[in-house]
């Protein structure tokens, strides 16, 4: 039965394709202004397919031109901006330099007297915690050790210990640190010691010594390491104990955290020549 | 041989039928219809369908301007008339008439569908078609009247007759 089935199946399609081909025998035969039907039914047949082959190959051509220039754009960009970043950075050091720079010239507006026999050095490091702060300048530029550290408004230390290219500063505030200082006023000389936190305790300053708060303390020079006559400290706090002696704290004129660049008084007379450790 | 002279007959009187003067309605005729109705009703049949084929073929060759329509239009009348002779079991001289009409009608119909395409079908026009159908249905209620009334044992009888 379905043997019977699939051979009239056959059969059908055997008529059919043979009534096309009759068909298209016939199509070849008549004929039309510019050809023949047969001709016609190709043309109508193929165009689409030959305009959606120019149409491919026309996309294909677009496509590849534009991924050329997408690709040229892509390293175009990736140069700019490889050269854009070169600039920000050559900005951003030129911005640091110039700042520096500005640093510098205020410090030369501070001390003109000292700057002359001093070097300028740009900060490296610094911890306020242990009080320790690198500089970019070291005894190949004739730093030595207990060289006075001038920022703009003050001081900011002694050198501790002197490299050929670095040097390591303990900042003022250091627990072992201590200078000599005076009252600007009243020209009392009092010692100006660290706490390791972020003011300065005053030592020996008698209890009838006339101190008020904001009373500004400069160097005296008693220690023969700091050039007499340069701001401390200011005084913030003034209390009578059962010593002999005020307790007096006050707070470092040179904000410690924000200092930049510094000097360094190589040619001070005053300190001892030497190198050492921190 | 006698069936190749009558074939050879019909094509000839169809193409009496349609020379220029002949009456209008003689072409509406389709004499050779009759071989699609003999190859459906005769007892043995064998490969009607692409023997019609060959009598469409013919038929192209002296009346169509381009070959190939009459192959389909002739296969697929015989297509049709073999599924009404499954269906219709008569062979008397009606069913002869019945067949040829339907024939002719599925031949005009087919011929002007396969033409279209071709741009050369012209319009269908009812009038000459339905005349075509009943004349040719005429034609081979004719000849199946012929083939039932077996003339030639009514010759034999007749001569047999005179002698007497």
């Amino acid at each position: 039965m379905a043997e019977g089935t699939s051979s009239s199946r056959f059969r059908r399609l055997r008529i059919f394709l043979v009534w096309m081909l009759l068909e298209i025998i016939a199509a070849g035969q008549a004929r039309l202004k510019e050809g023949t039907v047969l001709g016609s039914w190709l043309h109508v047949i193929a165009s689409p397919i030959v305009t959606a082959g120019r149409s491919v190959a026309h996309g294909a051509s677009d496509l590849s031109w534009g991924l050329g220039n997408t690709w040229r754009l892509v390293g175009e960009n990736a140069r700019l901006r490889g050269e854009l970043d070169a600039e920000r950075a050559q900005n951003l050091l030129l911005t640091n330099s110039l700042k520096l720079q500005r640093e510098a010239n205020h410090l030369q507006v501070a001390y003109p007297g000292l700057v002359a026999r001093g070097q300028v050095a740009v900060c490296l490091v610094r911890n306020l915690d242990t009080g320790l702060m690198k500089i970019g300048a070291g005894w190949l530029a004739g730093i030595r050790k207990d060289a006075p550290v001038l920022a703009e408004s003050g001081v900011a230390g002694r050198v501790l210990w002197s490299g050929p290219r670095s040097s390591w500063v303990e900042l003022l505030t250091r627990a072992t640190a201590a200078i000599a200082v005076e009252i600007e006023d009243s020209g009392i000389q009092a010692l100006a010691a660290g706490t390791g936190g972020s003011d300065l305790r005053i030592e020996y300053i008698p209890r009838r010594a006339h101190v008020l708060k904001a009373m500004l303390l400069v160097t005296s020079g008693a220690d023969g390491i700091y050039p007499p006559g340069i701001p401390v400290a200011r005084v913030t706090k003034v209390r009578e104990g059962s010593g002999p002696f005020l307790e007096v704290r006050a707070a470092p004129i040179v904000d410690l955290g924000r200092i930049h660049v510094c000097i360094v008084l190589k040619d001070w007379p005053g300190p001892r020549q030497g190198t050492g450790t921190p | 041989m006698i069936l190749v002279l009558l074939f050879l007959a019909t094509f000839g009187a169809q193409a009496v039928l349609v020379v220029p003067g002949a009456p209008a309605w003689a072409g509406s005729v389709l004499l050779p219809v009759v071989w699609i109705v003999w190859l459906v009703m005769r007892p043995r049949r064998q490969n009607p369908v692409f023997l019609a084929i060959a009598l469409g073929l013919v038929w192209d060759v002296l009346f169509e301007p381009v070959i190939g329509p009459g192959g389909i239009a002739f296969s697929a009348a015989v297509l049709v008339i073999s599924w009404l002779a499954v269906h219709v079991a008569d062979r008397s001289p009606l069913a002869w008439a019945g067949a040829g009409g339907a024939a002719t009608a599925v031949i005009l119909l087919v011929r002007h569908v396969a033409l279209l395409p071709l741009g050369l079908a012209g319009r269908l026009v009812v009038v000459p078609f339905f005349r075509s159908v009943l004349l040719t249905g005429g034609w081979c209620l004719v000849v199946g009247w012929i083939l039932s009334a077996d003339l030639g044992r009514w010759w034999r009888r007749l001569r047999t007759r005179r002698l007497r």
